[in-house]
């Protein structure tokens, strides 16, 4: 498993789709800390005009945008970076050749995802550093900053493993970024349309499968049992069909 | 059966059966939900009163926000969570009123936003789910009425809808939040203290009750009425007998406290942090103030039926001034022989047998502007004040120990760093991934 993650790490790293991948993550992401940052400081100027200290909530008008913001750049990412991971090998014509590694399916797996969910957690890592120049401005709430990044890292995993299990489908990357994107926003939007389909169980267990509707919580410094625990089965369903499904390409020769 | 069909439907059944096992678990991690809260401020901690009122319900509460979905309804619903971590007994649905009109039409339903909370047979509607409005309806369900709180006007008492530095319009409205409904009441008039209050607010009167007025009050605590006395020094508004006759002395002095005062003020205006053992004030440790306060007295033989309890008390420091010209300015406060030393009580406690095995709360404070705009909302004044008043309604749930925290902290950007948030998220730290970016293509394509 080592091997493959290693293999897999270099891939990514050799090529310049990482850093053009991280170079808009962290720039966008830039451009929605600073539009946070100059509307907060318009606002403090604001309210200094009628209280002494020219306090805000920093959490509020700064943190929490930034983050929502964020989690949509996230659901950009994330299927970029995972596209590869089987559609390469499979337009390449070594996915065969995966198959007779002295490795379990499960091994090859797991060390694809890791080398994956690395590289994404690399490219938050950055986006960190912009955030942390924050405390250049004011004191932020580090613990609202980390439940957020933790909630980001849970979503960003549950993304990768449904799109390791699109790229795993299909031969062509593009294909496999669309149909990640397309499935994350289905399951993105489920609350939404919970509404619509039934008030009762079904409503309810939709509003559950929202990835939305988890996040918020996080971004409010709340770290709840139920959603991280929600994002773990989301990565573990999905790694679990994807192993199917190579079960299914293996058994077919 | 094909090989290939056999593998699909072999598959499919995996994936049904290991998303039920999921689901499984996923139903179990709701059931035993925790959480943690990792902000600063405690944003996402509820407030310890909410949390006595939640642990106090013995009922199921069913919450029904009508709402579309939105920043609004995934507050509702995080705050609901919250409410859920607290009590397994509640309950709770979206509707969107737009999809399902009769049941919008059902509960009376006109608008975004609104929610009904029921239990207990009886229902509430708030406009706006907060933890506060949440609070109330629950109180309100739980008590089957809200409780009266009737403060008098009439002999120079500040008004509770008076919002200036002296009124009590901030007491009000703490009070209103805590579900309690506020009225005043001019007992002038009627001679007669109304037949459903529960507690009877008499602060700062500057005038003195007449006679029938005080026989009134008398009657309403014989029959289990609870009053708040709150008295200026020098001005008892002629209560010094009826608080006599429940064995409390009022002393004509000035509690002075050079040690504990509030920083750059006389030393009149003293801060109490020794509390007694009430169930009120027991570990409670905030620090009260009480501007211009007169020394209270527990009287050594109460009357039968009476037992006074202490709340609040100066420091050892202290003591009652009885000079009169340093009381008027004229001269510097210094401790006399003829000056009680402290500690010295400034708020008490009696509880008074009264008719039917029914008891009566007497509040008593040897000072009113701690519970005026100006100083309601210094230290921990609010909280002492609300919870005597919780204790003598009996609703222990009520008391908080919470001393609450600043959430707002300065943001204070000079053009230079606003400058440097720019030029370093947006500019400096992309530009140097682009860079490599090209260098990895030049050296790919190179090779």
């Amino acid at each position: 498993m080592r091997s493959i993650f290693l293999k897999e790490l270099v891939q990514y790293f050799s090529s310049p789709v990482f850093f053009a991948l991280a170079c808009v993550f962290v720039g966008v992401a830039g451009v929605f800390l600073y539009n946070a940052v100059a509307y907060a400081n318009l606002l403090a100027t604001q309210i200094s005009q009628y209280q002494a200290s020219g306090g805000i909530s920093v959490s509020a008008v700064v943190l929490r945008p930034l983050f929502t913001d964020m989690s949509l750049l996230v659901i950009l990412l994330v299927p970029l970076i995972s596209m590869r991971l089987y559609a390469e090998e499979k337009a390449s014509g070594t996915m065969e050749l995966l198959f007779t590694y002295p490795v379990s399916d499960l091994k090859v797996l797991l060390g694809k995802y890791l080398a994956g969910f690395s590289v994404f957690v690399l490219i938050l890592a950055i986006s960190g550093f912009n955030t942390a120049l924050l405390a250049a401005a004011t004191t932020p709430d580090w613990g609202v900053i980390l439940a957020s990044y933790t909630g980001l890292l849970l979503m960003g995993g549950a993304i990768l493993a449904l799109g390791v299990l699109a790229s795993s489908l299909t031969r062509n990357q593009v294909i496999a970024a669309a149909a990640t994107l397309g499935a994350v926003l289905v399951f993105w939007t489920l609350g939404w349309f919970a509404d619509s389909v039934s008030s009762g169980y079904l409503g309810s267990a939709l509003r559950e499968l929202s990835l939305a509707g988890h996040l918020s919580r996080f971004f409010n410094g709340m770290i709840m049992l139920k959603d991280v625990v929600f994002y773990l089965l989301f990565t573990v369903f999905f790694l679990a069909v994807t192993l199917r499904v190579l079960d299914f390409h293996r058994c077919r020769g | 059966m094909a090989p290939r069909a056999v593998h699909v439907s072999s598959a499919a059944l995996f994936v049904l059966i290991f998303g039920i096992m999921l689901a499984v678990v996923y139903l179990t991690a709701m059931n035993h939900n925790m959480g943690w809260d990792l902000s600063r401020t405690g944003e996402n901690t509820l407030d310890q009163k909410t949390r006595n009122i939640l642990a106090a319900v013995d009922f199921d509460i069913r919450v029904t926000v009508f709402d579309k979905p939105g920043s609004e309804r995934d507050k509702a619903r995080d705050l609901l969570d919250l409410f859920a971590l607290e009590s397994p007994d509640i309950y709770y649905e979206f509707i969107h009123p737009d999809i399902r009109p009769g049941a919008a039409r059902r509960f009376g339903i006109d608008r975004y936003g609104r929610t009904v909370i029921a239990g207990k047979g009886r229902q509430v509607v708030v406009d706006n789910l907060t933890e506060e409005s949440f609070v109330n309806a629950l109180l309100t369900i739980k008590q089957g009425r809200k409780r009266n709180i009737y403060v008098t006007y009439g002999h120079g008492e500040p008004a509770i809808n008076d919002k200036e530095k002296g009124g009590l319009s901030s007491l009000a409205s703490a009070l209103r939040k805590d579900g309690y409904r506020v009225d005043g009441v001019l007992t002038t008039r009627r001679d007669v203290v109304p037949r459903d209050a529960d507690l009877l607010i008499v602060a700062a009167p500057r005038e003195r009750f007449i006679p029938g007025e005080i026989q009134a009050l008398r009657e309403f605590i014989q029959q289990g009425g609870n009053v708040l006395i709150a008295i200026e020094p020098f001005a008892d508004g002629g209560l010094k007998d009826l608080l006599d006759e429940v064995g409390i002395e009022i002393g004509d002095d000035l509690v002075v406290d050079p040690a504990n005062h509030v920083a750059g003020s006389e030393a009149t205006i003293p801060v109490v942090s020794i509390y007694g053992s009430a169930e009120a004030v027991a570990g409670y440790t905030g620090a009260t103030v009480f501007p211009t306060s007169r020394s209270l007295v527990v009287r050594e033989n109460p009357p039968a039926g009476v037992a006074v309890s202490r709340l609040a008390r100066s420091s050892d420091q202290s003591w009652a001034e009885h000079d009169h010209a340093s009381i008027t300015g004229h001269e510097e406060f210094s401790f006399d022989p003829a000056d009680r030393r402290g500690p010295l009580d400034i708020a008490l406690l009696a509880m008074v047998q009264a008719h039917g095995n029914r008891e009566a709360g007497i509040l008593v404070f040897g000072d009113a502007d701690f519970l005026t705009n100006a100083y309601f909302n210094v230290a921990g004044n609010r909280n002492f004040a609300m919870n005597c008043i919780s204790a003598v309604l009996d609703q222990g749930y009520l008391i908080s120990l919470d001393e609450g925290q600043p959430r707002d902290v300065p943001f204070v950007l000079t053009p230079g760093r606003l400058a440097l948030m720019f030029w370093v998220p947006v500019v400096v730290v992309p530009s140097l991934l682009l860079f490599f970016a090209m260098v990895l293509a030049w050296k790919r394509k190179r090779a």
